[in-house]
This record gives structure tokens, sequence and C-alpha cells, in this order.
């Protein structure tokens, strides 16, 4: 089994835990491995995202972090942890508003925006920020299975 | 709230989850009149319907709705006890 998956069991929630205004927050960084990666899985060599020299001639601080990765650490946070296990994505809306850069810590945060019984839905008011900068904000939608 | 009322605020809510922006909601539409009205798009109408007018529904309830007449008279049931 890979490490990643030994190392990784997705959280549980009942939906009676999981309020408006219950909360979840990680930190992350992107290596260099992981944008190669999701290069060579997207087919994505935008030289804004791969190319130092070329990326800091249009003004970035140097090759900015795929918008796809950061979708990604939202993944992270509904399928492993807010709401976790029992988890499925129907709606992603989502803003990007300044780049990340690669090896900078940033930290995504999640809150339960309403939660609906009835259907067993939330919609989740997803943030990630570099310090008290917003890097982009959105808002999930996602079905609990039984 | 009259029904008139819950009607007029639902209309937005209906043409914008169901991709229809002549569709006017009636007390005798169902799902299976609206093609795009699948169970994804259900649960999008019930969880914006509780958001937007500030209600919360049962399973029991909405399982037990067979058009958009009995889904208005809940509602205007919630808000009246509200």
């Amino acid at each position: 089994m890979p490490e990643l998956a030994a190392n990784s069991r997705a959280d549980v929630h009942a939906l009676s835990g999981l309020a408006a205004g219950t909360r979840y927050a990680f930190e992350f960084a992107i290596s260099d491995q992981q944008m190669t990666a999701f290069a060579e899985l997207a087919g994505d060599c935008n030289p804004l995202h791969v190319d130092r020299e070329f990326a800091r001639a249009r003004g970035y601080a140097g090759p900015v972090v795929y918008g796809g990765l950061l979708i990604a650490q939202v993944s992270r946070m509904i399928g492993m942890h807010l709401p976790g296990r029992d988890a499925i994505w129907t709606r992603l809306e989502i803003d990007f508003r300044a780049p990340l850069y690669v090896g900078e810590v940033a930290r995504i945060e999640a809150e339960v925006s309403h939660c609906s019984e009835a259907v067993r839905a939330l919609e989740l008011s997803i943030r990630i920020v570099r310090g008290s900068q917003v890097l982009a904000q959105g808002e999930a939608s996602v079905s609990l299975s039984q | 709230m009259e029904s008139s009322e819950i009607y007029r605020r639902l209309t937005p809510i209906f043409q914008d989850i169901l991709d229809d922006d002549d569709l006017v909601p009636s007390a005798d539409l169902t799902a299976h009149d609206v093609p795009e009205w699948d169970s994804l798009r259900h649960i999008r109408l019930i969880v914006t319907v509780e958001r937007e007018l500030e209600v919360k529904f049962t399973t029991p309830e909405i399982s037990a709705l067979e058009n958009v007449g009995q889904f208005v008279e809940l509602i205007q049931s919630k808000l009246t006890r509200a």
C-alpha cells in the first residue's frame, strides 16, 4: 500500500456534529516535485508554472503554483477532514485572488456555513491564505452518503 | 408569509438551479416535469431554500412531498411556526 494511503485515514463525523460554524484548517506547501507531477498529470506546461525566468519576466516572484493544486487541497479538506470519509463534492466555486509560490506555506480554512439534515448536505466556506493575505476563496457543496 | 410571496421567492431559485429562466413554479409542478431536476439539483434546491428562506426541513418532510404546492405549504407552515 502506498505510504500516503497507509498514513491517511479520513475523519468520520456524524451529521449532527457538523452544525453551521464547525471549522477545520491545516497548513500546506507545494513542492517542485508536486508541480512537476501536476504538469505531467494535467498536461499544462504553461511557462508561468514551469519556467522561473519566464514567470519573473512577467512580474511574478517565481513559478506560480497551479490553481489545480490549490483545488487539490480543497479535495483533501473535504475528503479527509471536513466532513471527511462520507463526503462527495457536488459543487465548487472558487476565486483566485493572488498567486502562491512553490515552497511557501499556506493555510486552508473551511467552515460549515449550512447543514441540511433533510438531504444530508453541507455548504462550506473555504479560504486559502498566506499569512493575512487571501489567495483564494470560495464555496463548496458536499453530499454525505449514509 | 402568503403563499404567493413564497412562490415569488422560489421562482429565481428554481430558475437558477434548474437552468431555466422561463420556469415559473406552480402548485402541480413535479420533478418529472423538468428534465434538469435530478437528484443533485434536488439537494441544491432544498439547501438553497433552507438558506434563503431561513427554514429547516426534515428527511420525512422532504420525502413526503409530491409537488411544489405541497412544498410551498410546508414552507408556509414552517414560517408560521417561526
